[in-house]
């Protein structure tokens, strides 16, 4: 594992059950996600499972198994995990790496909700951690990126009283497009959207739907 | 090939290099003074740009090259850069030496007055700037009240707190005091903070 990555892990151990808190509900204040979600699910149907990569405390995964799909989820974060397992017993989590998802078999998901995850690879390694949630889509699977759209990174050395090393890379919706297209998927649909005022960070928001082919 | 995009401004920021959290952008000013004790901040001066750009591409260049600056510029769109750092005094109104720049932090905002054309700030910008002014207001226990008096504890424009500069366009015309004032007391600041531990999603 880079050292980057020893880093997004430690930090998010660190913050992982004030994270918990905050975010296990986000979705019921953020009605254009769940609309993202309930496409996605839709589209993906019967065809196998879907994995909401970067699950943080599961609630993408919550989400998508009360829509009926066959949701599973992945965390760079061991303790992050721990939290997700407790919150929704039904659903199956596993810790794992967004460059390199070591215990995921090619073509094992048919839908990838990959939220505000990409947000913490850097620049240089987005394509390839595309590529490795592109292995890991069966041919005509099916994936939902979202980030911060921008050009600024933020970082984070303390998070509710913890220490940390954390950016935030914000990405430009063009810029992410290329990165998709390089890494070989097909783009389906692109769509933004302003933030919810009082309920999330006042940046804008981008959700991509791209197809591996 | 994938190029990533040129920056124009600061790539990286970080949150203990700067005040206020939801700053988006960290530049540099040429000009502004250490203060020998710490300073005490007691007053707001609203600036515009005036100018026809329509970006902060042109103050950041001034700023950098002085003797002008300001401790924050809010763009069209939002986004809010820091220049100088809260507890540093920068050259705003009249000189480094004043009575004005020493107790109160300037805000640009990037906004076209002048005989070629007039704009009003975005909502976006009035938003951004509220929520920035907001939590300066209560980081410094500042009143949120618009005293046109000079050196009194509050928010007023350039014109206001220096008549003699002539700037008569700073910011007044372009500016809705009343609605400014209503959006920046009904910000609530700790909510405003969570919003920015958010960034995660």
């Amino acid at each position: 594992m880079k050292s980057e990555q020893a880093e997004l892990r430690r930090s998010y151990d660190r913050v992982a059950e004030e994270y918990a808190r905050q975010f296990r509900d986000e979705l019921e204040q953020k009605p254009f996600d769940r609309k993202m979600l309930d496409w996605l699910a839709e589209r993906v149907g019967g065809a196998g499972p879907i994995c909401d990569m970067g699950c943080g405390p599961g609630q993408v995964a919550r989400y998508l198994h009360s829509r009926g799909a066959a949701a599973c989820g992945v965390d760079l974060s061991p303790e992050m995990v721990r939290r997700a397992r407790e919150l929704n017993p039904e659903i199956e989590f596993s810790v794992g790496d967004m460059l390199a998802l070591t215990d995921v078999a090619d073509g094992a998901w048919a839908g990838v909700a990959a939220f505000y995850s990409i947000i913490h690879i850097p620049r240089p390694s987005v394509v390839a951690a595309l590529g490795e949630l592109r292995r890991a889509l069966r041919g005509g699977g099916l994936l939902l990126l979202t980030f911060h759209i921008g050009r600024e990174t933020l970082h984070r050395d303390e998070w509710w009283g913890e220490e940390v090393s954390l950016d935030f890379i914000f990405y430009e919706t063009a810029e992410m497009k290329d990165y998709l297209d390089a890494a070989g998927f097909a783009l389906e649909e692109v769509i933004e959207r302003d933030p919810y005022p009082e309920v999330e960070y006042p940046s804008r928001r981008a959700y991509i739907f791209a197809r591996n082919p | 090939m994938v190029t990533p995009p040129r920056w124009t401004r600061q790539q990286r920021i970080d949150f203990a290099d700067m005040d206020y959290p939801g700053t988006m952008y960290r530049a540099p000013a040429q000009n502004f003074r250490v203060p020998t004790s710490p300073r005490q901040i007691r007053y707001i001066v609203i600036h515009i740009t005036g100018g026809p750009a329509q970006d902060e591409g042109p103050a950041i260049n001034t700023f950098r090259n002085g003797p002008a600056s300001a401790h924050y510029i809010v763009n069209r769109q939002g986004h809010v850069t820091q220049f100088v750092r809260d507890a540093h005094i920068a050259n705003h109104v009249d000189n480094i030496n004043s009575e004005t720049n020493r107790d109160s932090i300037g805000i640009e905002h990037v906004n076209q007055w002048n005989q070629d054309g007039q704009l009003t700030p975005t909502d976006a910008q009035y938003g951004a700037s509220a929520n920035l002014v907001a939590w300066l207001c209560h980081q410094y226990q500042i009143p949120i009240v618009h005293d046109l008096a000079r050196h009194a504890p509050g928010i007023r424009g350039h014109i206001e707190e220096q008549p003699e500069s002539g700037h008569v366009s700073c910011p007044n015309p372009a500016w809705d005091w009343d609605r400014y004032i209503s959006m920046v007391q009904r910000v609530q600041v700790q909510s405003f903070a969570s919003l920015i531990d958010s960034l995660a999603r």
